[in-house]
């Protein structure tokens, strides 16, 4: 690479900036800095009503779900997951609590996933 | 005998100029700066010693220094000159960032926009010194507080000041919790500065996928210069957001930005040759960018306290000077001063709001000078 030496501009003081169109060009950078950062506040204040007009059309709790959302959330009322209903339709309608019952299939469950994800995360390939 | 006197010739000792051992004894301060006193380690320890590597006196002969073409050190630098290394970390900051506080009080990003004044008005100073009006723009960037948007435009507009200027960016970024407290203090009142601000809204996961796509199509239409590091930075959120790529985003914010905070750092402090780095540009450089950043904070600051006219629900101003896009460092700052005035104020969560902003609003200012100025 080329070893670059500094130029400076011929004029300096007011005659550089007007020379440069530095009035020009810090007023019009200024403006477009606002506009897009106003443009999305204005965005990002209609979002939740935008996302109210479509929620009945597509529910939020429609989409698949994946581990680890960055925030917590409380579940929907209405949304129930279909491996609850999957286990819940497989549990006798009496008989001891759900949850001491399986209690070691859970546990295998938990293991299960644990294993396969460190084994996903050692082995992984780009 | 011959061979050992040429030998002698050739070491670092023979060719040692009086720069070069300014230029290493500096490198050595941002070493003991980094381990020491934790400034801004991870930037200042690879840059440091960087410097002490690019002010090693070599054969020219060698080809060894960043400036000789097909050296080491020069493809390493290839990622700076080029513009290649700061969109990479901003895909790792964008899958660090979360954007829920800004997304939650969506008038605080406007504070974002107003700590960039000091950009375009440190741009105006440049000229006035002299500085040709793409060195003007590269050097004015510095007041963004964002190294690597700092770094990719002087790249584009004024490669043979980048040096000073990524030195000087980063310095500052260093420096901001002592350039800011007393602007801090300074532009508010005391009443001002125990304003508390209510607690932020709960944001669904929907408008957090939904954010960075909309955001980044907003700017790259407005400013399509900014598309680089805009949309790497909103790649980066969404795959943090979108939480079907966890292993993708978690690359990007960890070992990744890690791979290139260190290539970055460590080859421009190997450019900072005391023949390039120690002229009086450089103090002009290093002058204009504390000016930046000092009109960044006020800005930040007058700016939301000029918002407090017209709101119900008033903002401390202190988080103005998050605007400036040392993320999370000038949030934190925010956040020290509010809480010397009264330790129950907890402004770190509200100042993010604008700090992030402030990361949007930088890139967006640099895709802006970097159109105006060379087209």
């Amino acid at each position: 690479m080329a070893l670059l030496l500094p130029i400076l501009a011929e004029a300096s003081g007011w005659q550089g900036i007007v020379e440069g169109r530095g009035l020009a060009i810090s007023v019009t950078g200024m403006l477009i800095v606002f506009v897009a950062l106003a443009t999305i506040s204005t965005f990002i204040a209609m979002l939740p009503k935008l996302l109210a007009l479509i929620e009945p059309i597509f529910p939020e709790s429609a989409g698949h779900h994946h581990a680890s959302p960055a925030a917590p959330q409380a579940p929907a009322p209405t949304a129930v997951p279909a491996t609850v209903v999957a286990v819940a339709g497989s549990l006798p309608a009496a008989g001891p609590a759900p949850a001491q019952q399986d209690d070691g299939a859970v546990i295998a469950a938990i293991g299960y996933a644990v294993h396969a994800s460190s084994s996903a995360g050692k082995g992984a390939k780009a | 005998m011959d061979i050992f006197k040429g030998f002698l010739e050739t070491t670092a000792f023979a060719q040692l100029t009086f720069g070069n051992g300014i230029m290493i004894l500096i490198g050595l301060v941002f070493i003991a700066l980094a381990i020491i006193k934790d400034y801004e380690p991870l930037l200042l320890l690879p840059i440091g010693f960087g410097a002490v590597v690019g002010n090693i006196p070599t054969d020219p002969s060698m080809g060894l220094s960043v400036y000789d073409s097909g050296s080491v050190l020069s493809y390493l630098y290839f990622g700076v000159s080029q513009g290649i290394f700061p969109p990479l970390i901003f895909l790792g900051i964008g899958a660090m960032t979360d954007f829920s506080t800004m997304l939650s009080n969506p008038k605080l990003v406007l504070l974002g926009a107003a700590a960039q004044m000091g950009i375009f008005l440190t741009l105006l100073g440049a000229m006035w010194l002299g500085f040709t009006p793409e060195q003007a723009g590269a050097i004015g960037i510095i007041g963004g507080a964002d190294g690597p948007t700092a770094i990719f435009l002087a790249a584009k507009l004024a490669p043979e000041l980048l040096g000073a200027i990524a030195i000087a960016a980063y310095s500052y970024m260093a420096l901001v919790p002592v350039i800011q407290p007393p602007i801090m203090k300074l532009l508010t009142t005391r009443q001002e500065r125990l304003i508390q601000m209510k607690s932020p809204r709960h944001v669904s996961k929907r408008e957090r996928i939904i954010f960075p796509i909309a955001a980044f199509l907003i700017c790259t239409f407005i400013a399509p210069g900014a598309l680089v590091l805009i949309g790497m930075l909103f790649l980066g959120n969404l795959l943090k957001e979108s939480t079907v790529t966890e292993r993708l985003a978690n690359t990007a914010r960890t070992a990744m930005i890690d791979i290139v905070t260190i290539l970055l750092g460590f080859s421009v402090g190997a450019s900072t040759k005391a023949q390039n780095f120690l002229t009086e540009q450089s103090l002009q450089i290093f002058g204009l960018g504390a000016l930046s950043f000092a009109i960044a904070t006020a800005s930040g600051v007058l700016f939301a306290k000029f918002m407090n006219l017209f709101l119900t629900h008033k903002i401390n101003p202190l988080i103005g000077a998050a605007g400036v896009s040392a993320v999370p460092d000038s949030a934190r700052v925010a956040q020290m001063v509010g809480q010397k005035e009264d330790p129950h104020n907890f402004l770190l969560m509200h100042a993010m709001a604008p700090n992030v902003a402030g990361v949007i609003g930088s890139a967006v200012a640099a895709g802006v000078l970097w159109s105006v100025l060379t087209g």
